[in-house]
């Protein structure tokens, strides 16, 4: 798997701490897309692009709440941003609402939560066809219709 | 109000930022804590800070360690001291209100700084309503006491 990754100045440890994370439990091959640019909504973008275009399989991304970078992403057609602050949500992100970029903020939640996170987020796959992929296909549809 | 602080070494640099935080409030703080990240045992200081607290050297006392849990229970063993771990305000704020709490407890590696400062400020900010909640809390100590 590919994994995009990018996050603001406010995140910068937190962001090499999950590369780490990932890189260790071989969850994938991560790209990271940068930490120094304030204006968040940069490398939001760079990466949601990145993964609309279907270079990378999975996007994250890491600001200070994760809203700001999670409002950036999901302006970019095919980017479907989830902003997660709890394990369950990360993983209904994948089975529930096929979301390709998870969100999260460095002064919210914790360490090892945010591992929690990406853990659900990278090793739960949606189930094409199952009960929420009319649902799933009501945004698709409206997002590539604009 | 004074209040007594204690964390093992997971918890170093976040027991710092709140430490600066409360004293930019105008609390009075001592630290009862590890300052440094050698490994060391959480017990030791959820008891010390329980003691402060029971025999008035502090009003309050707040806890830091991983996940917040394992400091909470040595403090709990103290006679008298009643302590909570908390990962949103929400708890904090009614467990002083319903079971007069003395002792915060909160995970280093579970909630972010932002998030942190937020239980802190919910928790001191609170005070507790008595009445019927007194008759709950006074059944709590029987119990110690039995």
């Amino acid at each position: 798997m590919k994994i995009a990754i990018g996050c603001d100045p406010n995140a910068q440890k937190e962001k090499e701490a999950l590369i780490k994370f990932i890189e260790e439990k071989g969850y994938g091959e991560v790209k990271d897309f940068g930490s120094e640019d304030p204006i968040y909504a940069n490398v939001a973008i760079e990466v949601a692009e990145a993964v609309a275009a279907k270079k990378y399989d999975r996007g994250i991304l890491v600001c200070g709440t994760g809203i700001g970078v999670s409002i950036a992403a999901n302006k970019v057609k095919g980017a479907y941003a989830a902003l997660v602050s709890d394990v369950y949500s990360a993983q209904r992100a994948r089975l529930s609402n096929d979301a390709n970029i998870i969100c999260m903020g460095a002064f919210t939640t914790g360490s090892k939560e945010r591992e929690m996170f990406v853990t659900e987020f990278l090793t739960n796959e949606f189930v094409p066809g199952c009960g929420s992929q009319p649902k799933v296909d009501r945004f698709v549809e409206y997002d590539n219709a604009r | 109000m004074k209040i007594g602080i204690g964390n093992d070494h997971a918890a170093v640099d976040m027991k710092n930022e709140v430490v600066a935080y409360l004293q930019e409030k105008g609390y009075e703080v001592v630290n009862y804590g590890t300052d440094t990240t050698e490994s060391c045992h959480y017990p030791v200081y959820g008891e010390k800070v329980g003691k402060a607290v029971v025999s008035g050297e502090v009003d309050l006392g707040i806890l830091i360690c991983g996940t917040g849990v394992g400091i909470s229970l040595a403090a709990n063993k103290v006679k008298g001291v009643r302590a909570v771990v908390c990962s949103e305000p929400y708890s904090a704020k009614l467990s002083r209100q319903h079971n007069n709490t003395n002792v915060l407890a909160f995970g280093a590696r579970v909630v972010g700084i932002e998030m942190a400062k937020m239980i802190i400020d919910e928790w001191l900010n609170a005070e507790f309503m008595g009445g019927r909640h007194q008759t709950r809390v006074d059944m709590i100590m029987a119990i110690e006491n039995e």
